[in-house]
């Protein structure tokens, strides 16, 4: 490549015309991610350095830049939204890391009361004989609600977090805390499942009960086209009233304690509820007559016996499930009883 | 071939976290007496401290809004710059921030020397459980 000679002033008008191309178009990418307040100041700044690079690199070359080479002088400072965001003042985020464990644990807990009204709110339809569409919107209808609460919550906190910030709160709050006014620690049976995992085991649960109790009251929920033939005996109508009283506050706890940590006392009202579901099945099993003809008057051939193999296995099924229901009930309350409290303190103690 | 992609990655970042205290120290020590911003560059790393110019124009202006380090427009070769130099403050800062650092390297440099003389003495005991 033949060089054509140049002097110094002739070099500085060629890089500075050519690299002010590329240049500026760096810059003006720039511009969005700088504080506004400084935005002129440091693109002039920024501006100045590299065109003193440019020349730098000029005179150790002894020719013009290339235009590859201007583009990689500007290349070695990056990308322009990442070098402009480095001159931020602070770290951007909506919620601070102070906020957000607080930000998180009103969020569950408002969650969790909103489905709770939406479950409830589902059950009583059900119960008093609404369409299952209503039923099945109310329940949706979870949704249409949270997803805005979700929204005005966010803002709400990002809010007291600059808030907190401003005014120096949390130095104020935590300049003069002592040790010994730290709560207890209360003692936690480990394994705890996740958040998710009990989340999903309620929803299952209310959907599972919704549909119980709809289906109750119309069979071709539960039997399908065997609806035809047969029905429930009168007993799961008597027992109709207990089913929505326990699955209602099944679900309660089950919500409760989505935001509670897992303690042993949580564990005995799980088994508390197991119990009282065992009970049903023992009561059901014993009074038997669970299934009868839909229509007694004139029933169709061979629904008889039908409802006879029926009734049969149903008998077999629920005693089996109380024994072994019974049996898993008092191998957890043993487990429970055993179980020695875990302690506080893992580390070494530093007492004497 | 992961692992050793993780322990380099891991390493970077150590040597990241490691350099960034001390380019602060470099910054500031190097602007006792005055410069720009891509002298100030070109200088560190003739003393073999690499800054990329990323880091190195926002820390200046964090220098300055923290009273560290005083700037003025100035012409220097028929261009107008931005000069920076330490500040009062920055000065009593710096004296105290190097105070500290030999304190650092003395104590280190100690550790590392006690390990290096008896290696075998502080092996840990295999757990017999």
């Amino acid at each position: 490549m033949r060089l054509s000679p140049l002097n110094n002033s002739q070099w500085l008008t060629r890089v500075k015309e050519r690299a002010m191309q590329l240049l500026d178009r760096y810059l003006e990418a720039m511009r969005f991610w700088l504080p506004e307040s400084e935005q002129e100041d440091i693109l002039k700044e920024l501006s100045e350095n590299i065109l003193a690079q440019a020349e730098d690199k000029q005179e150790e070359l002894g020719r013009p830049l290339t235009i590859e080479e201007e583009s990689a002088l500007l290349k070695r400072h990056g990308h322009p939204m990442l070098f402009g965001v480095r001159y931020g003042r602070r770290l951007q985020y909506l919620i601070g890391p102070v906020m957000y464990p607080f930000y998180k644990l009103v969020l569950k807990i408002s969650l969790a009361i909103l489905a709770i009204g939406h479950i409830i709110n589902a059950i009583v339809l059900a119960a008093t004989k609404h369409p299952p569409g209503e039923v099945i919107t109310s329940m949706f209808g979870f949704f249409g609600a949270a997803f805005p609460m979700l929204g005005w919550m966010t803002v709400v906190f990002a809010i007291l977090d600059r808030v907190v910030e401003k005014y120096k709160l949390l130095n104020r709050w935590t300049g003069d805390w002592d040790p010994k006014t730290l709560p207890q620690v209360k003692p936690r049976v480990q394994n705890r499942e996740s958040f998710w995992k009990k989340l999903l085991g309620v929803c299952a649960e209310s959907v599972l009960t919704v549909w119980w109790i709809v289906g109750l009251q119309r069979p071709w929920m539960l039997f399908g086209p065997a609806a035809a033939l047969i029905t429930f005996g009168p007993i799961w109508y008597k027992l109709y009233p207990v089913f929505v009283v326990l699955g209602i506050t099944s679900i309660v706890f089950k919500c409760f304690t989505l935001v509670r940590p897992e303690t042993a006392t949580i564990r005995w009202m799980h088994l508390a509820f197991k119990a009282a579901g065992l009970a049903i099945i023992g009561v059901l099993a014993r009074t038997g007559n669970l299934v009868v003809l839909a229509n007694q008057a004139n029933p169709p051939q061979n629904a008889t016996a039908l409802v006879s193999v029926l009734e049969t296995c149903l008998l077999i099924g629920l005693s089996i499930g109380f024994v072994i229901g019974v049996v898993q009930l008092g191998w957890e309350a043993f487990r429970l009883l055993r179980r020695r409290p875990e302690t506080a303190v893992r580390g070494v103690s530093t007492c004497a | 071939m992961e692992h050793s992609t993780q322990v380099e990655s891991t390493l970077e970042n150590l040597r990241m976290e490691l350099r960034r205290g001390t380019l602060i120290l470099a910054v500031l020590s190097d602007l006792r007496s005055e410069q720009y911003g891509y002298t100030l560059r070109k200088d560190l790393s003739e003393q073999g401290i690499e800054i990329d110019e990323g880091t190195l124009y926002p820390l200046l202006r964090r220098l300055e809004t923290q009273g560290l380090l005083v700037s003025q427009w100035r012409e220097d070769a028929k261009r107008n710059k931005r000069f920076y130099k330490l500040s009062e403050s920055g000065e009593i800062v710096l004296k105290q921030l190097l105070q500290e650092w030999q304190n650092i390297n003395h104590a280190l440099s100690n550790i590392i020397e006690r390990h290096e003389t008896q290696p075998a003495e502080q092996q840990p005991v295999a757990d017999q459980s």
